[in-house]
């Protein structure tokens, strides 16, 4: 089992290497997202307060993610599914579909931090408990997506479903991260976000341990 | 859903309707500041929630049941529950707003758990949204059945959560006058009770002639 989600898990990453440019176009869209976003905020100066910086970096994150976990199912044909069916169990391939989209909503988190950063400047004064946030909050969105986006996957316009389906799922994580980065910025001690960050992992157990139970249903079918 | 015979429960439900609307709107009241006469709400907006509750549980019930056995016919139950579940979802919702405009002051407060019901009922309209995408009827039934599922699990944090993080107006939080042990008092209890009990009967028999309409629009085979 373990086996089997390292080979799945050395075999996405290959995959996303063959297919560089769908990662860079994600990277690219967050760098432009934050671009975008300076230009726009440059007409009052002075105007964006840490609580808006705070959400305006958050639902930055989570469209890139949305994008980023879209494709993690959607695309493949019926016989690359088939063909993975008679190989591996259907558990081994949630699995490492979860791993990997935590991993890459990660590195998608921190490059648009850094970009954000970049150009809107940051006042960020516990740097370490925002990171953690920032770090426990995009695994926690990137896995949850997994699921959703094996559902979207088998219907028609994919694209919309995606969102309609995933939105509500991940507004308890969103508005927990936001709370728990809220304090990272303002300096706090780890212990009054401690609460925040429990909360968010069982939420994020709840939510991924459905999916593991659900997903050989889908897959089957 | 075959299991309760008989029309004895329908009797049964009508019978604690009338109770709850005479015994609601007629028997005595706790006096509380602000509340006043408005508490009377309790039994057709707080039962409006404990019956969603409880119907969209028996929703994820059936469709546990369905993935365990592949019989359309649960399906059918799942997404009849999970229509009559939203039904007082969106009644909750507008009969909270109703209240908040004369005791907030405002329909919409940005209240918690406003918010979460909102946040919840988007959750099923996308159930609906997501069957009505899916053309051949055993996907359509099975992929319903594991989103039903998902969303159930995602909305248990939800309204557990969303309540957290900031204090809600409702009566029995943050300080409010509210109806918790002492001030829910024997009164409000014998209306309370049987209140849920027959709106939750309500919503489950039109969710089985909503399931009876379903089965008649497939071909007889299933």
């Amino acid at each position: 089992m373990v086996k089997e989600i390292w080979l799945l898990l050395l075999k996405e990453w290959k995959e996303e290497w063959n297919k560089r440019y769908a990662m860079n176009g994600i990277l690219l869209y967050t760098g432009s997202v934050s671009f975008i976003c300076y230009l726009s905020f440059q007409l009052r100066s002075g105007a964006l307060q840490p609580v808006t910086w705070n959400v305006l970096f958050w639902i930055i994150v989570l469209f890139s993610i949305l994008n980023a976990a879209h494709k993690s199912f959607i695309g493949q044909t019926d016989g690359h599914q088939l063909y993975l069916h008679t190989l591996v169990s259907a558990e081994s391939i949630i699995l490492s579909k979860m791993i990997y989209n935590g991993l890459l909503s990660i590195i998608i988190a921190l490059v648009t931090f850094l970009s954000y950063a970049l150009v809107m400047g940051s006042d960020v004064k516990n740097m370490s408990l925002y990171f953690f946030g920032v770090i426990l909050g995009s695994l926690s969105m990137g896995s949850a997506l997994t699921l959703v986006s094996s559902i979207a996957a088998r219907a028609q316009n994919a694209h919309v479903l995606m969102s309609i389906l995933g939105f509500p799922i991940l507004l308890p994580i969103l508005l927990l991260v936001i709370k728990i980065s809220k304090f990272g910025l303002d300096g706090l001690a780890w212990e009054f976000g401690s609460p925040y960050i429990w909360m968010l992992l069982a939420v994020t157990m709840i939510i991924n341990t459905t999916a593991v139970v659900l997903f050989p249903y889908i897959w089957k079918s | 859903m075959k299991k309760i015979k008989g029309k004895g429960w329908k009797l049964l439900c009508i019978i604690l309707l009338i109770y709850t609307i005479l015994g609601g709107l007629l028997f005595d009241v706790p006096r509380l500041p602000i509340l006043n006469e408005t508490i009377r709400a309790l039994h057709f907006h707080v039962t409006m929630w404990f019956g969603m509750i409880i119907l969209l549980g028996a929703s994820m019930y059936h469709s546990v049941r369905y993935l365990r056995s592949g019989a359309l016919k649960y399906d059918m139950h799942a997404s009849a529950l999970a229509q009559s579940g939203l039904l007082f979802g969106i009644l909750g919702v507008v009969t909270g707003m109703f209240w908040a405009k004369y005791t907030w002051g405002e329909p919409w407060s940005s209240d918690p758990k406003q918010n979460a019901a909102a946040v919840g009922i988007i959750m099923y309209l996308a159930y609906f949204i997501l069957r009505s995408a899916l053309e051949d009827p055993q996907q359509k039934a099975r992929i319903g059945a594991a989103y039903n599922i998902f969303a159930y699990f995602c909305l248990i944090p939800l309204l557990f959560v969303l309540p957290r993080l900031t204090d809600s107006l409702h009566p029995g939080n943050g300080g409010n006058p509210g109806f918790n042990a002492y001030d829910l008092d024997g009164n409000l209890r014998v209306v309370f009770y049987p209140a849920i009990i027959g709106w939750t009967l309500l919503g489950y028999w039109i969710a089985t002639i909503s399931s009876r309409i379903r089965k008649l629009a497939v071909p007889n085979d299933h």
